[in-house]
């Protein structure tokens, strides 16, 4: 069983009265515990033992999925189970938890500018910026093949709190020149030249910040980055050119100067 | 008066010296030595059963039945022991030729298998049949192999008993017996071992074994076997119990049974 040129060399004997036997010969020269991590204390459950040369956790799944399949109506087999399947199971939380907390980062920036600005549409309104951003990220990572891991999972949930400033920064500074007497158009280009500066100031630095991590030699950071660089640039695009379009386009009620009526 | 009784006195005590069964001036070392001695039996026939305890408690049963012999004045014992349950291992057999003096030469028949192995051992630390017996439990070591010191009397079950404590002699002697030390309790009356404590080669408490019940298998020369033996690994909390059901004196078992071809006749 154990030696190259023996018939039966790395192979399991055929009958159970054979394995028994070799067990028993083990013993003889063997330590009590030396079988503990393989085999039950009454031989009758033992861990078989698969590597699975693949860290994609579609491929693992498949393997367990056909494994789970195979051994569904086999009364001896305990469990299937091991590292790949807690692998695929936490992918597949982060996956499934993205979404909610994606839904839910949104949901509550929207209802705070909505409380800020006392309007649904402004709530609305800046969530457009924020899609935006946020289908740019996964767009790329999905043309980038960029895997979706817990590090790159948190991205879109501290994109949305930094991207939304920006927005907040440009709608709180137009509605102030608005109502100090300047039309749509003017309003925009005051608002641009002023807080629209600090806007991209701060926007940049946080690129360049991020920037350094591209020099990362290890890979997960270097993505991090990378998507950080590009969904904060995204959140600025949408701040300072969509957002004035959208203002000057459909001069929303909630910007508009309040008429004092008499 | 006072004198009398002084002389009363020491002459009551060596009254009391001289009537004291002999083997009250033993050394510690003719002690043990007299002990390994107690249980060697000319040959024997023995029916046991081996319960192999986790430290879950689950158990593994094992019934042999096995056949003893001495040679060589004494000096080998030759052994054979053939598994009759479970009945997955029955027919297995283990040929033992134990020396005194040199390794003890091992082979294990399959039947499952028709194959004889022959097993290397040079270690009587090594754990007998996956229980906490070793195979230097099985059999006496060497004298020379330890210093022996008497602790004092100590009574185990009733049984008033030597404490000796037994330390090997070198390194490779507590290598090859895995023990650094052993102190064990030996009865008075009939020289068998009822209790022994065993430390490990870090002088940590390893297993203690206890004697429950011992036999005059061979009463002409005073040979006793234990009848039930337990020991326990107070380390990993696992246990074997070893108890002799049946035992017949037989000093003319056959001299065929120790060979491998009779053990592969099965």
């Amino acid at each position: 069983m154990n030696d190259k040129d023996e018939e039966g060399y790395d192979r399991i004997p055929d009958t159970r009265n054979a394995v028994a036997q070799y067990f028993e010969l083990y013993s003889m020269s063997g330590d009590p515990d030396d079988f503990e991590k393989m085999v039950d204390f009454p031989y009758e459950h033992a861990l078989l033992t698969a590597r699975l040369n693949t860290a994609s956790t579609k491929k693992m799944d498949h393997v367990i999925d056909r494994l789970k399949e195979k051994t569904k109506n086999d009364q001896d087999v305990r469990l299937v189970g091991g590292f790949g399947s807690i692998l695929s199971e936490l992918a597949h939380k982060v996956v499934n938890g993205q979404f909610l907390s994606l839904g839910l980062a949104i949901f509550v920036v929207g209802i705070l500018l909505m409380i800020l600005f006392r309007s649904v549409t402004a709530g609305l309104i800046s969530a457009i910026p924020l899609a935006i951003s946020i289908t740019t990220l996964f767009g790329l990572m999905g043309i980038f093949r960029i895997e979706l891991n817990v590090a790159t999972a948190m991205l879109s949930s501290i994109m949305i709190g930094v991207g939304v400033d920006y927005t907040i920064h440009f709608l709180w500074r137009f509605r102030e020149e608005r109502q100090s007497g300047l039309d749509s158009k003017e309003a925009v280009i005051k608002t641009l030249t002023t807080t629209g500066r600090g806007i991209v100031f701060n926007a940049l630095s946080v690129i360049f910040g991020f920037i350094a991590l591209l020099t990362s030699s290890f890979m997960p950071v270097r993505f991090f980055g990378f998507l950080v660089v590009v969904s904060i640039t995204s959140c600025l695009i949408g701040a300072l050119i969509l957002i004035p379009s959208l203002c000057i386009v459909l001069k929303p009620k909630f910007l508009e100067p309040r008429e004092i009526r008499v | 008066m006072k004198k009398y009784k002084i002389i009363i006195l020491a002459f009551g005590t060596l009254v009391l010296f001289l009537t004291a069964e002999p083997q009250e001036n033993l050394t510690a070392k003719q002690i043990v030595d007299r002990s390994f001695k107690a249980t060697k039996l000319a040959g024997s026939e023995i029916l046991s059963t081996m319960t192999i305890i986790d430290d879950k408690g689950r158990e593994r049963v094992r019934k042999i039945a096995s056949v003893t012999k001495l040679y060589d004045n004494g000096e080998t014992e030759k052994r054979l022991i053939r598994f009759l349950s479970p009945p997955d291992v029955k027919g297995t057999g283990l040929l033992t030729f134990d020396y005194e003096k040199r390794d003890d030469d091992m082979w294990l028949f399959m039947p499952a298998l028709r194959k004889t192995r022959r097993i290397v051992s040079t270690e009587k630390a090594k754990n007998f049949m996956g229980s906490e017996f070793t195979y230097a439990d099985m059999t006496p070591p060497i004298l020379d192999d330890f210093s022996y010191e008497l602790l004092g009397e100590e009574d185990v079950n009733e049984t008033s008993c030597w404490r000796i404590e037994m330390i090997p002699v070198n390194e490779d002697v507590a290598d090859e017996n895995g023990f650094s030390k052993r102190v064990t309790f030996i009865a008075q009356q009939d020289f068998v071992i009822r209790r022994a404590v065993y430390y490990d080669l870090d002088g940590e408490l390893h297993k203690e074994l206890s004697v429950e019940e011992v036999k005059e298998v061979d009463p002409e020369n005073h040979k006793y076997r234990p009848m039930h033996m337990i020991m326990v690994n107070k380390q990993e909390g696992r246990k074997s119990i070893l108890i002799v059901d049946e035992i017949q004196f037989n000093p003319d078992v056959k001299d065929e049974f120790f060979t491998t071809r009779y053990l592969e006749r099965y």
